[in-house]
């Protein structure tokens, strides 16, 4: 898997639209189809959105890096902040609340955007190092299925 | 800002017609607007969505927030024609059957 590009922005929620037309752009030149590229901006803007919120809390001068990696069978995105960490098992949290997730129970306005990642990206790890870097990875195949 | 909100009164109730990118920087914007005209509106509140480029989970939570409002005070909360990404975040957020969705405003 190759390192395409990495970019490193403010944490201002401005900043968003430009990174979606980036991403928009290279998965064009890359050749993905355009139902695929929506749904990988998507997610992928979800994640940078759930960055600003909970690990910088809104604050917009907070540093937030993106790697794009591209390989014969994976695209990778590597998002990583220097903000407030979430408990290392959150993910996992987050997958037991959803599975318990109730359709007659009351309508959240909150917690949205973890739902969106996990259905656009087959695979979602994230990691606290030791030196403090939150990072998020996210794949999904270049062709193939979107999880239901 | 690459939102644009507009606010329209029809004999007391109120639709809002939205384009741009609802994200979560123009978000508040869009919240703000929508909050406002539930208040102020007789029964019924229609947020015209056909012209939303791109919405992510920021904006179906301001429509969430609307919608509850709006349940709240016992008035009607519609959206109208959503484009293609609206519907596509909510289908993803698996919220599309919360809403009334409607085609026309007759309906």
């Amino acid at each position: 898997m190759r390192d395409d590009f990495t970019i490193i922005f403010r944490s201002h929620p401005k900043l968003l639209s430009s990174v979606r037309a980036l991403i928009i752009n290279y998965l064009k030149d890359e050749k993905f189809p355009k139902e695929k590229i929506d749904d990988i901006v998507l997610g992928l803007d979800e994640a940078c959105t759930n960055s600003i919120r909970h690990a910088y809390h809104g604050t917009r001068t907070g540093m937030m890096q993106l790697t794009v990696r591209l390989g014969t069978v994976w695209l990778e995105f590597e998002l990583n902040n220097y903000g407030d960490s979430p408990p290392k098992d959150f993910l996992i949290r987050k997958e037991i609340e959803f599975k318990k997730m109730n359709k007659q129970a009351p309508i959240k306005p909150h917690g949205l955007g973890l739902i969106i990642i996990k259905r656009v990206f087959e695979e979602v790890y994230f990691n606290v190092d030791s030196d403090g870097r939150n990072s998020l990875i996210l794949r999904t195949r270049r062709k193939g299925f979107r999880k239901g | 800002m690459s939102i644009d909100i507009q606010t329209i009164e029809q004999n007391g109730d109120y639709k809002i017609q939205v384009s741009g990118q609802v994200d979560l920087y123009t978000s508040p914007h869009l919240r703000k607007a929508i909050l406002e005209v539930v208040d102020k509106s007789g029964s019924s509140i229609i947020v015209q969505l056909s012209e939303v480029e791109y919405m992510d989970s920021s904006g179906v939570a301001t429509l969430v927030e609307g919608l509850r409002s709006a349940m709240k005070q016992k008035k009607a909360f519609k959206l109208l024609s959503p484009s293609a990404p609206v519907r596509k975040v909510l289908n993803l957020s698996r919220l599309e059957t919360v809403f009334s969705i409607i085609e026309s405003e007759e309906e």
